[in-house]
């Protein structure tokens, strides 16, 4: 784009902001300690329906340490969570109980101790009620209503030509559901924030969250006061993926509120039970699909029913829908689709935003049912996902047309290209060895989710370094390492004098939340934009101090250089100052916005996202007979990304991503019973250690994306959707019976070879 | 609120214990986490907390020169690993529990006391043979490990007693074979463990023990089945191993738990076993 070879935008970089977090020096909301610091403490539901009959403060008030206690009627504001519609969230309880992670009343003591004792202490009269636990239950005729409105959270549904029709003439059709389990963030820190009055009428609220802009409206809506009079400050965040939006403005609210009646500083830090009994989780599903092929393969329809338990509350779910909609026939090229998605109210923690949203989920239903389909028609399962690839100028199951950086066909042709790792010797026959394939696509950025705009500012100093600013937030995932390269690049400065700022409510342009796989899309082009801006400035600058035209002058590494005679520089730190004493402006707030999304809301036809990011996977496994233990032996991630901005992040995005998809996939499951979480903690909830890291190897596909800066697209959530589904398919292949449910662990490995299902390995000899 | 005492001396502490009828506590690791009600809530202790953790006595650690072992009982795991000489079962077993974290502060007393079923460190020691010293009102006593174990939770010690020192009398090298199976590769608790010691001069058994982890309510050791084993050449113990199982099949009694589920435990015991008496025993 710029015409010359890029300098730094490409090249592996360290994470600008790694040496503090990996040498402890970084501090998080939780490190805090302010002179008069109270500790807020809710006290929960503890049972998952029911009516509310009254919460007594007497005998908490009576602990030694408890400052001040707040139910419902304490909050001036609306007592409202929720960042969408249907609104249906309060902060502190007020008459139904819908989960027993409820928050239904909020201590603050002198001490976390003494709040956990005030807590304990409130006399909390809730009636029961039969909880509803199931989807089924939920649906079912006559079903108690969780919220007003019924048990139905959001439906819609996706229409393309005249699915039941052509697969009724389909000569090869397939049928199977699947199920996948809740999943927790199981982020290494959980929530924590952080309100300090400010004692102008102001309050800041410091927080470990995903989307300060959130926090910010909400809390402000909840204390009943403009939104100018809350500063949000975003912390170093420990991980969020999605996690970090309702349940940040949940004890935001309560430690914002704590704090004006207490003119003290409230600390809110979540342990671990809290965090997954009282946050969102992932979606759990139930998929049922019908897909209709031709002899040679190629998929003529899909017809797909997807049920989303959603919990108590909406939270993101109408948002999660619409993607598993859009997603669920796969990254192919299908004439007739037909797809209704539904989130159902239940009486159990609510479920949310997590990293790939909806589409984890339709993966693994869609992708194991490609392989089902290359079996019935004995064909190469690679090969079949290849003759139905989506090229570009087709259309996807909406309708729209990429014209171009659709790279699934080239990421399929990487993994062919690879050859399978060596079976070793195995006379023990001990060992059963299996290889799956994945593809997948996920839409960039936030599409037809709303408004896609966000706005950075570039302020360069005298001394030419320069400061970013946005409202996109770091959490862990390299955001603020591509946004300082970005302006690196077009400032032609040296990475190391670029600072990415803190995201604080005052001094960043809302730039809606951090989600979507968008930062480095649309929070790039943004940047880019803000710096094109302050380098033309310079280079009037510049243009006067070589006396020539700014056309014949560029910069790099530090400097103005001319063209013509690259000798001929000047320091741009004596540019940037002469700038300041001449009035050039040195700061310039440049706003992306993505083209936006045009669709009919009743069949989901039209243009939806601005790009997809496309995904090939493929993993090897072997798998123990005698203990059910999977040892993945290679995993291969193709994505097309557009464009490579850091290699290093790029990988990391992709084996973090992977990982995630593993655990779920392989090992965490949520247990429940009665309603009640069994297994919040991680001793008993298996999310993957460092230990359980499978071998990801990257590769990488660069169809150029024309919305990104430099053609670059996301890749934060896509390795989680194809590395579920690939495993799965490894472990079908390798014992020869399909899994349809989610997580597939050792246990469910082993009673397969026992039972007899598994068609290999099983247990013919004892 | 919580009363907790902390005793200068074991005469102190012995004295507190009886008096208070408190519960000890040295790292704390196991009991904190029991002890909590709820998530987020704080542990709630029936009883008055005697910390013992810095009594001399609990952390001290002797090696004869004929090879035995006496262990204090609140001795840090991650501090026994630094041992030169340590058994091998001992520092195996210790090496996968919990976090570097969990064994900086967690204890082979309290490990042992806490008695779960799948408390990594009671294979090892049963194989051992190791024996608990016991102080309280009336003295000293001795008792094997395998009896102080008396069911989950549950162990043989009485009102006002208190594990000072794990006793481990010398053991000849032996082949170890360790399989534990946990939630996850590092930092997990047990689904399962199986821990075989054997010991072979030309091709034939002259010791073998061997003992499973969270497969019934207390630590599987047959004495009958090992006993067994001894004298008879490898290939006889390994084209006999089904009598073998069918023995342990009659111990192995696990439960299904958030963790696992009977069946996969049972199974994967018995696979685990048939493991070590066919594969592990050749050279």
């Amino acid at each position: 784009m710029t015409g010359k070879e890029l300098r730094i935008v490409g090249r592996r970089v360290r994470k600008v902001d790694g040496i503090e977090l990996v040498t402890g020096q970084a501090k998080f909301t939780a490190d805090m300690k302010l002179p008069g610091m109270l500790y807020g403490f809710a006290r929960r539901a503890g049972q998952p329906a029911g009516k509310l009959e009254g919460v007594k403060k007497d005998e908490a008030l009576k602990i030694p340490g408890v400052v001040d206690v707040l139910t419902a009627e304490d909050l001036p504001g609306p007592n409202l969570i929720g960042v969408l519609p249907p609104f249906d969230q309060p902060v502190l309880a007020t008459g139904d109980i819908r989960y027993a992670g409820e928050s239904v009343a909020f201590v603050v003591a002198e001490t976390r101790e003494a709040a956990k004792r005030g807590a304990a202490a409130l006399d909390v009269r809730i009636t029961e009620v039969p909880p509803i636990l199931t989807v089924d239950e939920a649906l079912g005729d006559g079903a108690r209503k969780i919220h007003e409105n019924g048990n139905i959270t959001f439906s819609r549904k996706l229409i393309k030509g005249d699915a039941d029709k052509a697969l009724a003439e389909a000569p090869v059709v397939v049928e199977n559901t699947y199920e996948t389990s809740f999943q927790d963030h199981a982020y290494l820190e959980p929530e924590t924030d952080l309100a300090v009055p400010g004692g102008d009428g102001r309050i800041t609220v410091y927080a470990s969250c995903q989307s300060p802009f959130h926090l910010r409206g909400l809390i402000a809506a909840n204390l009943s006061v403009p939104a100018g009079r809350v500063k949000v400050v975003q912390s170093n965040t420990g991980g969020s993926f999605g996690g970090k939006d309702d349940v940040a403005v949940e004890i935001g609210i309560l430690a914002a509120a704590a704090a004006l009646r207490t003119g003290r500083p409230v600390l809110v830090a979540h342990e671990r039970g809290e965090s997954m009994v009282g946050s969102n989780l992932r979606h759990a599903s139930r998929i049922t699909i019908t897909t209709g092929a031709t002899k040679e393969g190629k998929i003529v329809a899909r017809k797909i029913k997807i049920i989303l338990d959603g919990g108590a509350y909406a939270s993101e779910s109408p948002f999660v829908v619409m993607k598993a909609l859009i997603h669920a026939a796969g990254p192919y090229l299908i004439p007739h689709v037909f797809v209704e998605s539904t989130a159902v109210y239940t009486n159990k923690t609510y479920a949310g935003a997590f990293r790939g949203f909806g589409v984890p989920q339709v993966t693994f239903a869609s992708e194991s049912q490609m392989d089902e389909l290359a079996a019935k028609l004995g064909m190469n399962p690679l090969t079949l996902r290849k003759i139905n690839a989506l090229r570009p100028g087709d259309a996807t199951a909406t309708g729209q047309v990429f014209k171009q950086s659709v790279g699934l066909l080239q990421a399929i042709e990487i993994l062919e290209k690879e050859r399978l790792p060596e079976k070793p010797e195995d006379p023990s026959d001990r060992y059963l060895y299996g290889t799956g394939h994945s593809c997948m696509l996920q839409g960039i950025s936030n599409g037809a989710e709303g408004v896609d705009v966000v706005g950075a500012t570039v302020q360069v100093s005298q001394d030419g370094s320069a400061l970013v600013g946005l409202g996109l937030t770091e959490l862990g995932q390299g955001s603020r390492t591509v946004y300082a390269q970005i302006a690196a690049e077009e400032l032609g400065i040296p990475l190391e004098t670029v600072t990415v700022r803190q995201v604080d409510t005052d001094s960043v342009h809302d730039s809606g939340p951090t989600v979507a796989s968008r930062s480095t899309t649309v929070g790039g082009m943004a940047v880019l934009k803000a710096a094109r801006e302050v380098k033309e400035s310079l280079l009037d600058m510049a243009a006067l101090m070589l006396q020539t035209d700014k056309k014949e002058i560029y910069f790099q590494d530090g400097f103005a250089i001319l063209s013509k005679n690259p000798d001929a520089r000047i320091p741009l730190r004596e540019v940037a100052t002469a700038a300041y004493w001449t009035g050039h402006p040195l700061m310039h707030l440049a706003f992306s916005k993505a083209p936006e999304a045009k669709y009919d809301h009743d069949t989901h036809q039209g243009s939806i996202y601005i790009a997809y990011n496309f995904g090939a996977h493929r993993m090897s496994i072997r798998i123990d007979r005698w203990t059910g233990e999977v040892r993945v032996l290679e995993h291969l991630a193709a994505h097309d990304v557009g464009k490579v901005i850091n290699p290093v992040g790029l990988e990391g995005q992709v084996e973090g991503g992977s990982l995630i998809g593993y655990g779920y996939a392989h090992m965490e499951k949520i247990e429940e019973s009665r309603g009640i979480i069994r297994n919040a903690n991680f001793a008993d909830y298996a999310v993957p250690s460092i230990k359980d890291r499978i071998p990801t190897r990257t590769l990488v596909v660069e169809e150029a994306n024309p919305t990104g800066p430099y053609g670059a697209k996301g890749v934060g959530e896509p390795p989680v959707a194809a590395t579920a589904a690939c495993f799965a398919n490894a472990v079908s292949d390798a014992l020869g019976v399909r899994f349809t449910r989610l997580p597939v662990t050792r246990q469910d490995i082993l009673r397969a070879l026992q039972s007899g299902a598994a068609t290999h390995g099983g247990d013919k000899n004892g | 609120m919580v009363t907790a005492y902390r005793p200068a001396t074991l005469q102190e502490a012995l004295s507190m214990l009886k008096e208070t009828d408190g519960i000890p506590l040295s790292g704390g690791t196991d009991l904190m986490v029991r002890l909590r009600a709820a998530p987020g809530t704080p542990a709630r202790f029936s009883r008055p907390l005697v910390y013992v953790g810095s009594l001399p006595e609990l952390l001290a650690v002797e090696h004869s020169e004929g090879g035995s072992w006496s262990i204090g009982a609140g001795v840090p795991l991650s501090d026994l690993l630094k041992l030169k000489g340590l058994p091998e079962a001992l520092g195996a077993a210790i090496r996968e529990i919990g976090s570097p974290a969990i064994r900086n502060t967690a204890t082979l007393g309290g490990n042992i006391c806490n008695a779960s079923p799948a408390a990594d460190s009671l294979p090892a020691l049963l194989c051992l043979n190791a024996s608990a010293r016991i102080a309280g009102p009336g003295g000293e006593r001795l008792q094997s490990l395998e009896d102080f174990i008396t069911g989950p939770g549950k162990t043989a010690l009485k009102s006002g007693e208190l594990l000072v020192s794990i006793l481990i009398p010398p053991a000849p090298p032996m082949k170890l074979f360790y399989r534990k199976i946990g939630t996850r590769r590092a930092n997990a608790l047990s689904k399962l463990s199986v821990l075989g010691m054997v010991k072979i001069e030309n091709d034939t058994v002259k010791d073998l023990r061997l003992a499973v982890g969270a497969a019934a309510p207390k630590v599987v050791r047959i004495p009958e089945a090992e006993k067994s084993c001894i004298g008879r050449s490898v290939s006889q113990v390994a084209a006999d191993h089904h009598t073998l199982l069918s023995m342990y099949r009659e111990k192995v009694r696990p439960i299904t738990d958030q963790r696992s589920t009977a069946g996969y435990r049972e199974r994967t015991a018995l696979r685990l076993i048939e493991e070590f008496l066919t594969k592990e025993l050749s050279p």
